[in-house]
């Protein structure tokens, strides 16, 4: 932005710094990587990659919501409303963060 | 297309590097709406391209997400918006990147279920982002009204089918399980569209308050307070005009008043003395934010930014936000009018800032309402 200004050298202009704009980052994985992403942390793709963190389901490919760390292992989310408002929560309280 | 004779013809004038040149600036100024323009362009190249699938999965996430954080900042008087980038996770992420790195990892789908994936990081991301660390000194159940209804709000708005899913998967099923989160979404809803004060003022309000409060999360004072503001906004949402009731919330650490100013006779003889004198003893009483409310027509929006002049000269308050919004006014006759009203906040350079136990913070007096000052006979009612 330009902004006229009282400056001591008389027509100058002055330019407003505008500050930079912050960025929020969401850690995503598309489904076209998820097999590859999966294989890279250690699983297995083609099995259960383990019990959903809320509900104790098994979770599979196909119905993984989201994962995420705690304790030195892998959590697993599935879409269930529950589950995906555990994760939420646990977001709110600063336990995990995107 | 309704853009297109514009386009021909700024490229008429400007020629095709002045276009490019234009459109990038727009596309800077406006970083949602270039994100969702390389969304149309992504998912059509996806047709051919299998990589343009996840291009235009992360546009359309980001646009929506950007949007709502440009929206929230305007709306709660926030210096700057933030942009909203989706990082994909490596696929050759190492478990040990993955531990330290310490983050959730949402599985977006492909583009073809869009709509669950503008749910899913959403939900996430107004947890991670909104009043988050207000959201702690909250009841579990506050909490999570607030979560939902904004997630409402930004699906609404940017991608209805995906707000349909919503309620379809979540809002309906957890409010049928809970009839008091139901009625804290509807209460939200109503002070949202009739007096437009969910993010400007409550939202405001509970940023304030993570600003400062430093008692120990869930405090029942703090839970308490939080709901006196809440019960506040949903009375102010029903009043009918002309109606006294008392417009202030004198919590033990929320405190913020309502002043309305669309008194006939004191605007036409110009008399801001009373106005300016209820400000000086709302600000005595200790309390940190007052919204001056009024219609925004042009005598009245003029009335009003004169009114917070003289109090801002003279006390030091800062006015942080000038808006107008529109709003529903009840009438006496049962009839409702759609208007325009202005929205101006004042906020106190003294915010009082707590630390120990609820119980040690001493309440302030309470102040005489805008109602007890003219029934002294300093103002004419309307």
């Amino acid at each position: 932005m330009v902004k006229v200004s009282s400056h001591p050298y008389p027509g100058a202009v002055e330019i407003e710094r505008q500050p930079a704009r912050e960025t929020t980052k969401v850690k995503a994985v598309h489904d076209n990587d998820l097999v590859a992403y999966i294989r890279s942390l250690g699983l297995d793709p083609e099995s259960t990659l383990g019990r959903c963190k809320f509900c104790g389901a098994d979770v599979t490919l196909d119905n993984l919501a989201a994962l995420f760390p705690q304790s030195g292992s892998i959590k697993f989310v599935c879409p269930r409303r529950e589950c995906l408002a555990g994760v939420q929560e646990l977001i709110r309280e600063g336990v995990v963060r995107l | 297309m309704p853009g297109e004779g514009l386009l021909i013809a700024l490229m008429g004038v400007l020629g095709t590097g002045g276009v490019l040149a234009f459109l990038f600036v727009v596309a800077y100024l406006n970083p949602d709406q270039a994100q969702r323009w390389g969304e149309m362009i992504w998912s059509v190249i996806s047709r051919v391209y299998s990589g343009g699938n996840r291009k235009a999965v992360q546009y359309g996430v980001q646009s929506r997400l950007t949007y709502f954080a440009a929206d929230l900042a305007k709306e709660t008087g926030r210096p700057g918006a933030t942009d909203v980038k989706i990082e994909w996770a490596q696929p050759e992420e190492t478990p040990n990147h993955f531990y330290k790195d310490n983050r959730v990892v949402i599985r977006l789908h492909a583009y073809e279920r869009q709509d669950r994936n503008l749910m899913t990081a959403s939900l996430f991301y107004v947890s991670d982002t909104l009043v988050r660390r207000a959201k702690r000194y909250l009841s579990k159940r506050q909490a999570r009204s607030v979560d939902l209804y904004a997630v409402d709000r930004l699906l609404t708005k940017t991608a209805p089918a995906a707000a349909d899913l919503l309620h379809e998967e979540i809002v309906g099923p957890e409010c049928d399980a809970d009839h008091e989160l139901g009625d804290l979404l509807v209460d939200y809803q109503r002070m949202d569209r009739q007096i437009n004060a969910f993010f400007p003022i409550f939202i405001r309000e509970l940023n304030y308050l993570a600003q400062k409060v430093v008692v120990k999360p869930r405090d029942e004072q703090l839970v308490s307070d939080v709901k006196e503001l809440h019960r506040f906004l949903v009375r102010y949402s029903d009043r009918v005009v002309g109606e006294e009731m008392p417009l202030q919330v004198q919590g033990r650490f929320l405190r913020c008043a309502v002043m309305i100013i669309a008194r006939f006779y004191g605007r036409e003889r110009g008399d801001r003395v009373p106005y300016v004198r209820h400000l000086r003893e709302l600000s005595r009483a200790m309390h940190e934010t007052i919204y001056l409310v009024g219609s925004a027509a042009r005598e009245n929006g003029e009335f009003m930014q004169e009114i917070a002049r003289d109090f801002v000269q003279e006390s030091g308050w800062t006015e942080v936000d000038r808006r107008e919004y529109p709003v529903i006014l009840h009438h006496k006759d049962g009839t409702d009018e759609k208007a325009l009203n202005l929205l101006i906040v004042l906020r106190s350079n003294q915010s009082r800032d707590y630390v120990g136990e609820a119980e040690e913070v001493e309440v302030p007096e309470d102040v005489p309402t805008l109602a007890a000052v003219e029934a002294e006979g300093t103002l004419a009612p309307r």
